[in-house]
């Protein structure tokens, strides 16, 4: 085609008309985007309202439905696959990153593109130089010899983003790349944008994380529904406007004000310690409240979690569920004394993904319902079930529907309902709404509120502080291991947690110095 | 869910079909009883086994063992009945024999956290190993005349039917398969642990329990088959059971198991197991060099994954 060359040159990638149809389902429609050389792209949206797709388009794995014209640097093209994307200088950085981890830097850097010498052989030397080279560039130094798997997923993010400096990348597509970072990883990975900006990169960036919207994006297109409804400069919004473009609707972000009172307590723990890092943690859940233990990535939260829930066999110390000691490092004895755990990665350890809602459900309870022949009462399960799902209010066409197709929010809380099946009365969440829309969110909270209100404990890890500002009612913050220090609800604000948070990290590194 | 990665299972059903409607042309002979009877009577050692492989390969694990174990456990009830066993308790013999060989694969797997691959090629190797030095390399035969009433005919003289006992157990052991997966919690257990193994541990699932239940199970399976073939040969034959991991396993995936877990049926086993008896069988009535026999089972085994995937996607 000899169509002259945009009247946008300085866009770095130029979408318009774009729609992608699945049977039954507009994923996209009418999408128009525009990515400036230079610039942090903040690309915002509830789950499902087609941000992946994009992705997916633009990474050249998914064809767009006729119509759609792409243009790179000015030139329209039709991106065959992520072989020819990549090529053309569009790189993706998915949530999940895409290293084989027994390979080494190096070795993934080049991995489908290695560099050959006369003969045919692998140049070893030009690479591990051109791989080094491309990490310098974004200020990083890390074992490039070892293999991936040793370094930190952090370290691992970095691997890939240069990886994609290799190509000639010009266009950075990020997705949710803070997911898995400690607070310190974070405001690494913040300069590492400023010095991509600054080489011309154009960086699309998906976040369900409003302070980084603000701190790291320049614009901001925000998807509903599959469709594009709003493009802002993030300078001239603020987050109320973008969360009513995202929802389409005012959803007050205001946690539901629990007025409770406080039982038996249902958990105490004391002395716990771990190889793990965990050091003479102490504290007590009690029935009818939520007690939210906060602190940067690494500092131990999911590790005190697991540990009482018997999944850590290195645990000591000793713990009481509503006044009788259990065991440490038995699963089935924590559940038998009716605790419950809502992990961290629902998909990898929340859920049986390939089996139905159904067998979800029942997964930790089917064998409280017998028949004569010690079979599944299948009866009494089947009622158990939908009032479950009833309750939750799970939307799914029948409990018979594969778990996998669900959305996040429903997922966990089919994750919850396999636990209410058990008649838990501790409930450990472990980022309870990571994932999760905005909208579900809102349904996940007054879910916990309910809990509590008819006499069950939570304990409740989360990386949202807002979250856990508005549900707790006591925050434990830890910090490397131990517990640094616990607030009320009246006392909690955000300065005062992450002093906590940082307590002995500052005072180590005074000494240090 | 009841009849879910079952596709295979309906390509496999599909093509038994236009097998058996396009032998019933060339070859009517495929009806006749005898060659029926036959077929039943081939199948149900591979069925047997293909049933236990059944419950292993849906937690994830394969077992590589049961040929040997087969073959093992023949030996030892022979020598047993030899020495005194009576012949009404052969099967129970052998059973237990065979599901303390699977629970010691069970045991090193579920607590020693080794592969299954391993664990069970180990004991492949070790069971024909064992098989040979007690036998010395020779057959035992002059067993107990009671025995071959494992796979004697069982006639129904007013309807004149005549059925063959072994297909008899193989029909229990597939209606005991199928209750246990579907109505009882380690039905339940198998499949989840093969899903997702760690969300089964969270929901406290008794993880190495279950896995060593199955590596038990699929043993004496094993067990129960090595008694019914010393049954048929009215001897006990080291040899026996060369390669039947092979044929079982490949029945489970043209039954449309998934090899990683959580897939598949015990019915869609069945079903995979109908399918080779009755190819081997057209195969030889049609008088097809048997030497293609592999070729066309390995294209049977393509055809069936392939459809499989594009029936979950």
């Amino acid at each position: 085609m000899s169509e002259p060359v945009s009247k946008n040159a300085g866009l770095a990638l130029e979408v318009q008309a774009l729609a992608k149809s699945y049977p039954g389902v507009r994923a996209l429609r009418g999408v128009a985007l525009a990515l400036r050389a230079g610039e942090v792209h903040m690309l915002l949206g509830e789950n499902g309202a087609g941000k992946s797709t994009l992705v997916k388009v633009l990474a050249g794995a998914v064809e767009p439905d006729a119509g759609a014209q792409i243009r790179v640097a000015g030139q329209a093209v039709t991106l065959r696959d992520p072989r020819h994307a990549r090529a053309l200088g569009i790189s993706v950085i998915h949530q999940e990153l895409n290293l084989v981890p027994s390979l080494s830097a190096v070795q993934n850097m080049f991995l489908g593109r290695e560099l050959r010498g006369r003969f045919g052989q692998l140049d070893h030397r030009a690479m591990r130089a051109r791989a080094v080279g491309a990490l310098t560039k974004l200020g990083v130094v890390l074992d490039v010899d070892g293999v991936v798997e040793r370094l930190s997923v952090a370290q691992q993010q970095l691997v890939e983003i240069a990886a994609a400096l290799l190509d000639d990348c010009r266009v950075l597509i990020l997705d949710e790349p803070t997911s898995a970072l400690s607070q310190h990883e974070v405001e690494r990975l913040a300069e590492i944008l400023l010095r991509l900006k600054a080489d011309g990169v154009a960086v699309l960036y998906i976040t369900h994380r409003f302070e980084e919207v603000f701190a790291f994006g320049d614009r901001a297109t925000v998807f509903r529904d599959g469709e594009v409804v709003g493009e802002r400069v993030l300078r001239e919004t603020d987050r109320a406007e973008l969360i009513r473009l995202m929802v389409g609707r005012d959803v007050r972000e205001v946690f539901p004000e629990p007025a409770r009172t406080t039982g038996e307590t249902l958990l105490r723990v004391a002395g716990l310690s771990s190889e793990h890092g965990l050091r003479d943690i102490a504290f007590q859940v009690r029935a009818g409240e939520i007690v939210a233990l906060a602190g940067l990535m690494g500092a131990g939260r999911t590790e005190v979690a697991r540990a009482v829930f018997g999944l850590d066999d290195t645990a000591r110390g000793t713990l009481h569920v509503a006044g009788q000691p259990l065991r440490l490092g038995s699963v089935r004895a924590a559940v038998s004394a009716g605790l419950s755990l809502a992990p961290e990665d629902r998909k990898a350890q929340g859920l049986v993904l390939g089996l139905s809602v159904a067998r979800n459900i029942t997964l930790a309870g089917t064998g409280q319902r017998r028949g004569k022949l010690r079979q599944i009462a299948s009866g009494p399960e089947a009622a158990a079930v939908s009032a479950l799902c009833e309750k939750l209010s799970i939307k799914c066409y029948s409990p018979a529907q594969i778990v996998s197709t669900l959305s996040g929010g429903n997922q966990q809380k089919v994750v919850l309902a396999k636990w209410l099946d058990t008649g838990a009365k501790l409930f450990i969440f472990d980022e309870p709404t990571r994932g999760v829309d905005v909208g579900a969110k809102q349904e996940i909270y007054r879910v916990m509120n309910e809990l509590v209100a008819n006499g069950a404990g939570i304990l409740m890890i989360s990386s949202e502080l807002p979250e856990v500002l508005g549900l707790a009612d006591r925050i434990l913050v830890m910090c490397e291991g131990r517990i640094s220090g616990e607030l009320s609800r009246a006392d909690a604000t955000p300065e005062r947690v992450l002093a906590l948070a940082t307590a002995f990290q500052q005072s180590s590194e005074v000494r240090s110095a | 869910m009841k009849l879910r990665g079952s596709k295979s299972t309906w390509a496999a059903l599909g093509m038994l079909l236009v097998l058996v409607l396009a032998i019933s042309v060339k070859q009517p002979s495929f009806w006749i009883a005898d060659n029926l009877l036959n077929i039943t009577r081939q199948m149900s050692l591979n069925a047997i086994i293909a049933a236990g492989m059944t419950l292993v390969i849906l937690t994830g694990g394969i077992d590589l063992s049961v040929g040997s174990i087969l073959a093992l456990v023949g030996i030892v009830t022979a020598l047993a009945l030899k020495s005194g066993l009576p012949w009404m308790l052969a099967v129970p013999f052998g059973a237990l024999l065979g599901a303390l060989l699977g629970s010691v694969n069970g045991v090193l797997i579920a607590f020693g956290r080794l592969p299954p691959f391993v664990v069970t090629l180990a004991m492949m190797a070790v069971a024909r190993s064992l098989t040979r030095v007690v036998t010395d390399n020779k057959s035992i035969y002059n067993l107990p005349d009671g025995l071959s009433l494992l796979t004697s005919t069982l006639e129904v003289s007013p309807l004149g039917l005549r059925i063959p006992i072994p297909f008899l157990l193989t029909g229990l052991v597939y209606g005991l398969g199928y209750v246990l997966l579907m109505h009882y919690p380690l039905g339940r257990y198998i499949y989840a642990l093969g899903g997702n193994e760690e969300a089964a541990r969270i929901s406290g699932v008794p993880i190495t329990r279950v896995k060593v239940l199955v590596y038990a199970l699929c043993g004496a399976l094993a067990g129960f088959a090595g008694v019914i073939a010393i049954s048929r040969l009215a001897a006990a034959d080291p040899t026996s059971g060369v390669m039947m991991e092979l044929d079982a396993i490949a029945a489970v995936v043209i039954g449309g198991a998934s090899l990683v877990g959580g897939r598949g049926h015990i019915l869609g086993s069945i079903a995979g197991v109908v399918t080779m008896a009755v190819l081997h069988n057209v195969m030889t009535l049609l008088d097809i060099n048997p030497d293609w026999q592999g070729t066309v089972i390995g294209v049977v085994i393509l055809g069936a994954v392939l459809a499989n995937r594009r029936g979950s996607g």
